[in-house]
């Protein structure tokens, strides 16, 4: 009876109410639609960070990434690639050579950092093949890709010729060698555009006399989660003695600091929100109450006790949460579809040190529409809990003064 | 039935004052002393502002007496407070309002069950008696449809139904028939009346209507919060 005289008063006013739930169903669907684009802006930054270079996860010499010297080499590296082979959860790995050296154009030079690449294998694993914007892939052992702002520095134009010096790794001897610039590349990140170049990893091992050893290997998974809780078996597989085992957000962790930050603005957005919606709800039950105080009257005239009334009227509230909810679901599935339509073009922002490249995409997960609606109904419940109590405070005989 | 509960209600010395200060106050009822018995058939008359309202207010426990000590059935409803008074109505009083005062979001059926339901009745027992009483009050046929579908007439007889649901010992009805033409007044005191001789539920209403002042058992005249005449079988005419 509690329920049905809730939802009845629910639909007594129907314009009211109905503009109610409407309003309180935008705050709903605005909810759930932040947190998909977020979601979407955190898939599309960690796709950027993951396949554009960096890879899933990555195997380094203990120590390395603190004192990346190229005579700290990857151990045990034919174990290590037997065990890749072998792993299901690998969907691709390559080795990269990594030294730092001076690039020479006739008229200009700077430090890079040099990356030998087997050229087969990082094109399942990196972006390197995809993001040429001008010329062609490494092909023969003369070849060299620059970054696009390297490209610029040095002001390079294809097939001009380019000289790398690099010190040897056990001598320290400087070898010099004469490259063609065969392609310019462009990630869409600023150190990796204006600080790297790629040549073949045969060539590079030739130049540091390294004699096939290598300072990186890059893994791609086929479920980039596998890569996320060190906790994962996969962990305990791959750390060999005297090496490192890191995820990418190992290595990259201020971009997992800027997604951190997002997911406390959704925090901070749905608080808002929330908050919005709890005053819509308490404007919208005090309106309706305020008319029937004397219909609380006669409840409680009747024998209701204030508790029974107190319950009408959170009854109210949860329909009223409820209708919000179904309009607020249905509202924020058809923006999120008519969103996804072409995207939200982000192409040029940089975040933190990624820049975004495509349109972002609002991501919808099932928990937004069990954990938000859930939300929305706690804060009705809460937001009814004072015209509730106020209900039942009224002087019967004052509330009544019409009649008895 | 003991001496002390000899009579459903006693008032005794009953006073109340609206207001604090010497310009705000004002006595609607002063010293009043009362004893109704059970199954009486009283009407309660007297100009407006004479205190009626707030004489039915108190029987009631709708409104605390300023001073005086009302029983109902022998008990003092002073010292009943909240969910204790609210229990003792739905167990006890019937109350029939001026206005009807039906809840508009529920229908006939439901409006004269819900006083069932507050009392834990069960859907058979409910079913059973809410068909009694809406044929006793003439209603048939009209259980699913809404107050604001029924004419006043219609309306008052469904409080009255709701009113006896419960078969509570006492009904109080605050001029019931105000807003009832002559005809459905008419009807309505004798629905009440037959009421009163078949289940000797007791019957206090305030009134200006002579149709119910003909048929009441007892006049008690109340004028500037005071008992002034209180007479058995009079016919004012």
């Amino acid at each position: 009876m509690i329920s049905k005289i809730g939802l009845r008063n629910v639909l007594r006013n129907k314009r009211r109410s109905f503009l109610s739930a409407l309003a309180i169903g935008i705050g709903l669907a605005s909810l759930i639609i932040a947190d998909g684009f977020l979601i979407g802006m955190r898939e599309s930054v960690i796709k950027i960070v993951t396949e554009t270079y960096l890879g899933h996860a990555q195997i380094h010499s203990m120590g390395y990434r603190e004192n990346p010297e190229p005579e700290n080499f990857v151990k045990n590296l034919p174990e290590i690639t037997t065990k890749l082979n072998s792993l299901q959860e690998i969907q691709a790995w390559a080795t990269r050579i990594i030294s730092v050296g001076m690039i020479k154009s006739p008229s200009n030079m700077q430090n890079v950092e040099i990356i030998g690449i087997d050229k087969l294998k990082e094109s399942k694993i990196s972006k390197i093949k995809k993001v040429i914007v001008k010329g062609k892939y490494l092909e023969h052992a003369q070849d060299i890709l620059i970054g696009r702002r390297l490209a610029e520095k040095l002001d390079l134009k294809l097939g001009e010729k380019i000289v790398l010096t690099v010190a040897q790794v056990f001598s320290g001897e400087l070898t010099q060698e004469l490259f063609k610039l065969s392609g310019i590349f462009q990630f869409g990140v600023k150190e990796q555009d204006a600080g790297m170049v790629f040549i073949l990893d045969s060539r590079l091992a030739e130049m540091l006399q390294s004699h096939n050893r290598v300072q990186e290997v890059v893994i791609k998974l086929h479920d980039l989660k596998n890569s996320e809780s060190k906790s994962h078996p996969l962990w305990r597989k791959l750390e060999f003695q005297g090496n490192e085992f890191e995820s990418w957000s190992d290595l990259v962790p201020s971009v997992l600091a800027v997604l951190s930050m997002s997911d406390q603005s959704v925090g901070i957005i749905a608080t808002l929100l929330l908050f919005i919606v709890l005053l819509g709800i308490l404007n919208t039950l005090f309106m309706s109450i305020f008319e029937r105080m004397y219909e609380f009257g006669v409840l409680q005239a009747l024998g209701t006790r204030k508790l029974m009334v107190f319950k009408m009227i959170l009854s109210e509230a949860l329909w009223l949460g409820l209708f919000s909810l179904v309009i607020g679901s249905v509202l924020s599935v058809l923006v999120s579809l008519m969103m996804n339509i072409n995207g939200v073009s982000y192409a040029g922002i940089e975040m933190g040190e990624i820049t975004l490249t495509g349109p972002i995409y609002v991501v919808m997960t099932l928990k937004q529409f069990i954990y938000y609606p859930l939300l929305l109904i706690l804060f009705t419940l809460l937001a009814a809990i004072y015209p509730g109590i106020h209900a039942t405070k009224i002087t019967l005989a004052e509330a009544m003064k019409k009649s008895l | 039935m003991s001496e002390q509960n000899k009579y459903l209600f006693e008032l005794q010395n009953v006073s109340k004052i609206y207001g604090e200060s010497a310009e705000t106050k004002v006595i609607a009822l002063d010293n009043i002393n009362l004893k109704i018995e059970f199954g009486e058939f009283t009407s309660i008359v007297g100009p407006s502002g004479s205190g009626k309202s707030t004489l039915l207010n108190i029987l009631s426990g709708l409104d605390s007496s300023s001073k005086g000590l009302v029983k109902l059935n022998g008990k003092d409803l002073s010292q009943m407070r909240g969910a204790e008074l609210a229990d003792f109505r739905r167990d006890h009083i019937g109350l029939i309002f001026q206005s009807y005062n039906l809840i508009p979001v529920l229908t006939v059926k439901e409006n004269v069950e819900y006083v069932m339901i507050l009392k834990g009745a069960s859907a058979a027992e409910r079913s059973a008696r809410v068909a009694e009483v809406l044929r006793e009050v003439g209603l048939e046929g009209k259980e699913n449809r809404f107050p604001k579908e029924l004419s006043g007439g219609q309306q008052q007889r469904v409080a009255v139904a709701r009113a006896i649901a419960t078969k509570p010992e006492i009904i109080l009805a605050d001029e019931p028939t105000a807003n009832l033409d002559s005809k459905m007044g008419t009807e309505l005191v004798e629905t009440m009346k037959q009421l009163n001789e078949k289940y000797q539920t007791t019957f206090i209403f305030s009134t200006h209507d002579t149709i119910i002042m003909d048929r009441a058992k007892r006049l008690v005249v109340l004028k500037d919060g005071k008992i002034v005449e209180d007479s058995l079988r009079r016919q004012l005419m």
